[in-house]
């Protein structure tokens, strides 16, 4: 039983990946490549998850009490989304920069732009990975 | 036997999502056109990584070299069997390779070839 707990454990503890979105740019090939990765990512709380959690940890009035506040945050959240809802929404905004560092030459194509979730219990990871090639200068 | 049949049907039919679509600038010359493909099966939605979409760009530049690769329309698609049981994410690439690469690969084409782009030549 122990065994079999632990296992379970261990394979949420992986965190499963779910891929929302990918696009591929246009690629240069003319000249010798070479390949970089960048990716900025944002932690979240899933607050379906929270109520699951606290409907089988807590005892029924303090779940329906802890039910009612996440259900008025959701209200907060309503709508599509891709993924799970973050608290911060500039955590995208220096991808350019380390675009930059990656590739201090600035001569950039092929960016594989892919959006992913790494979903653990209650905790997700909302992740935006930059795959690409850079020139060298001259 | 025969009763078989439709539950071998059933489970090996799947309905297809289409996730995302991307297109960048289509190119005036369209010569050769190339195409990469990636898939990746997927057992009660444990998934653990998406490395696969990365190799689809390598495949292209691999179809191209010394070109350049542009017109990329990409597509990423779940096609999900019965009970969710199975997944199979495929990511789907096509593009067109012009400069040196497709100086180099362009054959005579015939009117009636089926991979030929059908607008060839159009000045965008």
């Amino acid at each position: 039983m122990q065994r079999t707990f632990l296992a379970l454990f261990a394979l949420t503890l992986g965190g499963c990946a779910s891929l929302h979105h990918v696009q591929i740019g246009e690629i240069d090939n003319r000249t010798p490549l070479t390949s970089f990765e960048v990716a900025v990512s944002e932690t979240t709380v899933s607050l379906d998850d929270v109520k699951q959690v606290s409907s089988v940890l807590m005892n029924d009035k303090s779940s329906r009490q802890t039910n009612d506040a996440l259900s008025f945050i959701q209200l907060f959240q309503m709508g599509y989304s891709t993924g799970t809802p973050v608290y911060n929404h500039t955590y995208v905004d220096h991808l350019r920069d380390k675009l930059f560092e990656a590739c201090p030459s600035g001569q950039i194509t092929g960016l594989t732009m892919i959006r992913e979730t790494r979903e653990y219990p209650v905790i997700k990871g909302e992740i935006v990975k930059i795959k690409g090639y850079c020139r060298k200068k001259g | 036997m025969k009763a078989l049949l439709p539950i071998a049907l059933l489970l090996l039919s799947g309905c297809t999502t289409l996730r995302s679509v991307s297109l960048t600038s289509v190119p005036a010359q369209r010569t050769q056109r190339i195409q990469a493909e990636r898939e990746k099966f997927i057992f009660m939605g444990f998934n653990f990584e998406n490395d696969h979409v990365s190799d689809v760009a390598a495949d292209l530049r691999r179809q191209c070299p010394q070109g350049m690769i542009s017109g990329v329309l990409t597509k990423h698609e779940t096609v999900n069997y019965f009970l969710y049981i199975f997944w199979k994410q495929r990511v789907t690439s096509e593009a067109f390779c012009s400069g040196k690469a497709a100086a180099n690969n362009s054959r005579p084409r015939k009117p009636s070839s089926d991979d030929a782009p059908e607008d060839e030549g159009d000045v965008l």
